[in-house]
């Protein structure tokens, strides 16, 4: 008896160990998609932690020949679903509102899309105000475009990642690159 | 293709997730439509700017303290069987042979089920809570399964009425005579 028990004991460690290294392999890359999911430090670090937490709970069930991170996207995006359900909808901001950066406020400035790639290079601001036309469009259309846009992910892996058809995929990720669209394109014809 | 169908597909597009016909297709009418061809370099550029955003790092140490939080996470014994098993049958059995086990465990669970055979649950209210009052205390519950229990003389009336059949087309219809006397 005494034998099983070690043996089980040993056999726990060596997961464990298996599991802290995923948590260091994957950490930042779950944290930067759960800070484009939520916009905020506080609860992308939240939603990272509760999902690394859930996955060690059912590290058993993960099937050790796949790829950990398509194991982890599904993982997150439930815990996203389930922060949604527990708190009351986040407040939207204008998007030509003044856009708090670490050097205070700011206004956004788009780069024009015929400038040379130096203009392209997102600044801060931008940055900042993309995430707020993220963070303003639904959630489902939100994860399918930081999936696509961000991650990469075929279609096919998005559906796996939020359980639901490549069709719904389609739908979610056009939809959603639209509105971001249309909402970026809102505040620049504002700006001129 | 015209350019309500191009509308909705020039996402896919964008991504190569359409089939060789469609690409085609699309790209021929982007060829020769202004208004589309705007449309999609405007979703592209949305795209470039998402692809383009910063990665956010994490604070110093967040691994650590991921790890540090797993320590006091206490996995119920429940939980820790079925991942084993999960993790033994994801080593050894071929999916195939998974599914027979399962199936054997499911053929097993409801046979068990039929010997008792099903049951009524009878609540007993006491006589000073009004019938219908929707704010009992605990009601005592007895349990007796279905054989003990002899029919009664005559089954009480419906408060609805039965469908009462249509005897023109067959189907059964709903009428108002069974309410008179309520």
């Amino acid at each position: 008896m005494e034998l099983i028990e070690a043996a089980a004991s040993v056999a726990e460690s060596e997961e464990r160990r298996a599991f802290d290294e995923l948590v260091q392999r994957h950490h930042k890359q779950a944290y930067n998609i759960a800070y484009r999911m939520t916009g905020n430090h506080a609860d992308a670090e939240d939603l990272t932690q509760e999902a690394f937490i859930r996955a060690f709970r059912f590290f058993g069930q993960y099937k050790r020949e796949l790829p950990f991170d398509s194991w982890l996207y599904k993982i997150i995006s439930n815990v996203f679903v389930d922060m949604l359900r527990r708190r009351p909808k986040a407040q939207i901001r204008s998007l030509d509102a003044p856009v708090p950066t670490d050097d205070g406020e700011a206004l956004l400035e788009i780069a024009d899309p015929s400038d040379g790639p130096e203009e392209m290079v997102l600044s801060r601001e931008m940055d900042a105000r993309l995430q707020l036309a993220l963070n303003s469009i639904p959630e489902d259309f939100r994860l399918a475009v930081i999936y696509a846009d961000i991650e990469g992910l075929s279609y096919e892996e998005i559906a796996e990642a939020m359980s639901c058809s490549i069709g719904t995929v389609r739908s979610r990720l056009h939809r959603g690159r639209r509105l971001l669209r249309d909402r970026l394109k809102a505040y620049t014809a504002q700006r001129e | 293709m015209n350019c309500r169908q191009v509308s909705r597909l020039v996402s896919a597009y964008m991504d190569g997730e359409l089939t060789g016909t469609e690409m085609l297709q699309i790209r021929r009418h982007l060829d020769g439509c202004r208004a589309c061809t705007l449309q999609y370099e405007s979703l592209r550029y949305t795209k470039h700017l998402v692809a383009r955003l910063s990665y956010a790092e994490p604070r110093a140490g967040f691994a650590e303290r991921i790890c540090a939080r797993l320590d006091s996470i206490e996995v119920p014994g429940y939980q820790r069987v079925w991942n084993r098993l999960a993790a033994y049958g994801h080593k050894h059995l071929t999916p195939l042979a998974a599914g027979f086990l399962a199936l054997g465990g499911i053929l097993v669970l409801l046979a068990a089920g039929s010997v008792k055979g099903p049951e009524v649950t009878i609540a007993q209210t006491p006589s000073f809570y009004p019938t219908g009052s929707l704010r009992y205390p605990p009601a005592e519950v007895v349990t007796t399964p279905a054989a003990f229990l002899t029919p009664g003389p005559t089954p009480p009336r419906p408060l609805i009425p039965e469908p009462a059949p249509d005897e023109a087309n067959g189907s059964r219809i709903f009428t108002l005579a069974g309410l008179e006397g309520h």
